[in-house]
């Protein structure tokens, strides 16, 4: 039984961790708390669901969906936060910007798909697999793939590119980025594209995981996996891997040992205390900037 | 400069959509002192429910019936003489926000009576300030046992938790099941409905073949069920019991059955909607579910009411908007009963008349509730049928297993 239940916790995880990376992504480049990833990801789910109604077939509708997410958020960059910034506007400005724009868009999709929960196929399904007593549905065993998948990608661009050089300089110290030839907007703006493509993979994988699209969708779940991208050093991707699975089982343990109702205050009680031991998170860097 | 304009125009649109949505809640009210017979005066009332947010279904459903009732009350010319106008609020199924919506509400002598507030701890938060000011309020949503007795203004039309509690036992029994374990909400009523289930088990100990073999609580909001899942299996569950509404059932059923395709639920009035079966499609198959609303009942009143909210809504009414919408013509009953719409003769009316509504016989017993008769429901083929002579009134089973 423990077993299996650190299998569904990993699962969970995993989840977390998809959802996790977008905050990581936008953090490592501006220092800014993106509150408005919830919503893109909701606005992904969607874009995801429209397509997959409109039978387009599953290569075309994810491209659709990972463009027409990632373009939202490029949106959201250059129409909220670029005009803020070229004006030296402060950190809290900008928080407040993005989390007004996630009610934007999460009304936006009230409106347009209305209020309830919509069915949305289920993924990669070819029945359970058993090893040692332990069972994971093919779906489940998708998720899993998948993040890793996407994990190994952003890795690669964020390390073996140009681009990514370019990324890591800027994260450092913009300016000096800008004097030795970065265009920092560039590289701002390819973030967001990024940070919104992985909104648009957590959207498709984890609808076709629970079945269901909705319109708060993003509000629960991107709070808990901002809680994991803390955990594990908001900033680094691999931290949100870890901040990820490390949610995941708590709650899995919690509902073992203490029940359903424990699971929740798990999340955050592991949360504290290690922010009390570690404030920067298990993977953080300690000159970050306080905000 | 170009973006200071793209803001300004962006921020115009926004204005434009608000004030749209202003316009047209002044729109309905014309239309409705157009109605013949009016003789200009109004009787107003106030709509109050999840409009937005996680419930927001549920809300705009009752607030639908409302309409559908006030609608059919003005075509015949209103209530005593005046046209039938509703304000609506939306407190987000929030007891704060429906706290600072009752005192509007209280403060404005314009109200007639108050139909709404979706669960049980936020109408009971709101219900205080009602019955304070002397405003009539009936919900057709909250199951918790207190609620009417805050006071004599505050009525209810909905089953409260011992008919649920009892009508799921005596479908588990009926069906012949040993094992079943719960899975309720972590609120004020999914703790009292485990309560009153626990109450029943060890007062006919002897007579109650079923053994709860595990529970759950659930935090609102919650879409993986997995570790819960595991537990149950482990423990031998064969039957859930689940009062949660279709947005938890849905993701529960399908995450259930990819695991244990032989696990069959129970069911609440939360649950039964249409996009229970659109998410859990042959998932929710099997299912059990104790209603005192079914939309397919060949009760012509119910049937009269499907049809002018399905025309108004696109989709059949769930059991609260049926009971919000037999609230609204028990005040109107009221009203015309005793040619007066003073808060108090509303009041003291709604004790004395009743509907022939649309989920059944609808009357206030002394304590403003209603007594609800329910009927066993289950889902055959995607589609909900009725299956007879399974529960009795919770009075009639007492005395049957006490005997």
């Amino acid at each position: 039984m423990i077993a299996q239940q650190l299998v569904y916790g990993v699962i969970l995880g995993m989840v977390y961790a998809l959802l996790a990376v977008g905050y990581s992504l936008v953090f490592g480049i501006l220092r800014l708390l993106n509150m408005s990833h919830g919503s893109v990801y909701a606005f992904g789910a969607h874009m995801a669901l429209m397509a997959v109604t409109l039978t387009w077939g599953l290569p075309a509708a994810f491209i659709f969906t990972i463009v027409a997410t990632g373009v939202l958020n490029v949106v959201i960059n250059n129409v909220v936060l670029a005009p803020l910034r070229a004006r030296n506007a402060p950190n809290i400005t900008l928080l407040i910007s993005v989390t007004g724009v996630s009610y934007i868009i999460q009304n936006g999709l009230m409106l347009t798909f209305g209020s309830t929960r919509m069915p949305f196929p289920k993924i990669f399904d070819y029945g359970n697999i058993t090893i040692g007593g332990v069972t994971i549905t093919s779906t489940q065993l998708s998720i899993l793939i998948v993040t890793l998948l996407l994990f190994a990608i952003l890795f690669l661009i964020t390390n073996c590119t140009k681009m990514g050089l370019a990324m890591r300089c800027s994260s450092q110290n913009p300016k000096a980025a800008n004097l030795v030839g970065i265009d920092v907007r560039k590289v701002v703006t390819f973030t967001f594209f990024l940070s919104g493509m992985s909104a648009a993979v957590a959207g498709y994988m984890i609808a076709g995981y629970y079945e269901m699209v909705y319109f708060t969708m993003g509000t629960a779940a991107g709070l808990k996996a901002f809680a994991a991208a803390v955990l594990g050093g908001i900033g680094v991707l691999y931290g949100s891997v870890a901040g990820g699975v490390i949610v995941g089982i708590a709650e899995a343990m919690a509902t073992t040992f203490l029940g359903s109702n424990y699971a929740e205050a798990s999340a955050y009680v592991i949360l504290f205390l290690v922010l009390l031991l570690k404030p920067s998170g298990l993977f953080g860097k300690d000159n970050l900037e306080k905000v | 400069m170009k973006k200071v304009l793209s803001l300004i125009l962006a921020l115009a649109l926004v204005m434009a959509l608000l004030v749209g949505c202003g316009g047209n809640e002044a729109t309905t009210d014309e239309g409705g002192e157009g109605g013949e017979g009016a003789t200009g005066e109004t009787v107003k009332i106030a709509f109050v429910g999840p409009l937005t947010g996680d419930n927001a279904e549920i809300g705009q459903q009752m607030k639908t019936a409302v309409q559908v009732a006030i609608d059919e009350w003005n075509a015949k010319g209103g209530v005593i003489g005046k046209t039938i106008v509703m304000d609506d609020f939306d407190d987000k199924n929030d007891a704060t926000e429906a706290g600072n919506i009752a005192e509007r509400i209280a403060s404005d002598d314009s109200y007639v009576a108050v139909i709404g507030h979706f669960s049980s701890g936020v109408a009971m938060t709101a219900a205080e300030t009602y019955q304070e000011a002397g405003i009539p309020l009936i919900n057709g949503s909250a199951a918790h046992t207190d609620y009417s007795a805050i006071g004599d203004y505050i009525f209810r039309n909905n089953a409260i938790y011992n008919v649920d509690a009892s009508s799921a036992i005596q479908i588990i029994e009926h069906f012949g099941y040993s094992k079943f374990a719960m899975i309720q909400p972590n609120s004020d009523a999914g703790v009292s409905i485990s309560n009153v289930v626990h109450e029943f088990l060890e007062k006919y100990d002897d007579k109650i073949n079923a053994e709860l073999v595990a529970e759950e609580l659930y935090e609102d909001g919650t879409v993986d069920f997995s570790a819960a899942i595991n537990k149950f299996n482990e423990a031998g569950a064969e039957i859930i019991y689940t009062t949660a509404p279709y947005s938890i059932v849905g993701p529960l059923m399908n995450q259930y059955k990819a695991i244990n395709p032989d696990i069959v639920f129970v069911l609440s009035s939360g649950a039964f909607s249409q996009e229970l079966l659109d998410l859990a499609g042959e998932n929710a198959n099997g299912s059990y579910l104790p209603n005192s609303f079914f939309d397919q009942s060949s009760n012509p009143v119910t049937q009269a009411f499907v049809e002018s909210f399905s025309a108004a809504y696109g989709s059949n009414p769930n059991t609260f908007a049926a009971q919000c919408y037999d609230a609204a013509n028990m005040i109107f009953t009221a009203i015309e009963a005793g040619q007066s719409d003073a808060r108090e003769d509303i009041k003291n009316n709604l004790y004395e008349v009743s509907v022939d509504g649309a989920a059944g016989k609808t009357q206030f017993d002394e304590n403003g509730d209603c007594p609800k008769e329910q009927v066993c429901l289950q889902i055959v083929d995607g589609a909900w049928t009725e299956v007879p002579d399974v529960i009795l009134p919770v009075t009639e089973w007492e005395a049957s297993l006490a005997a």
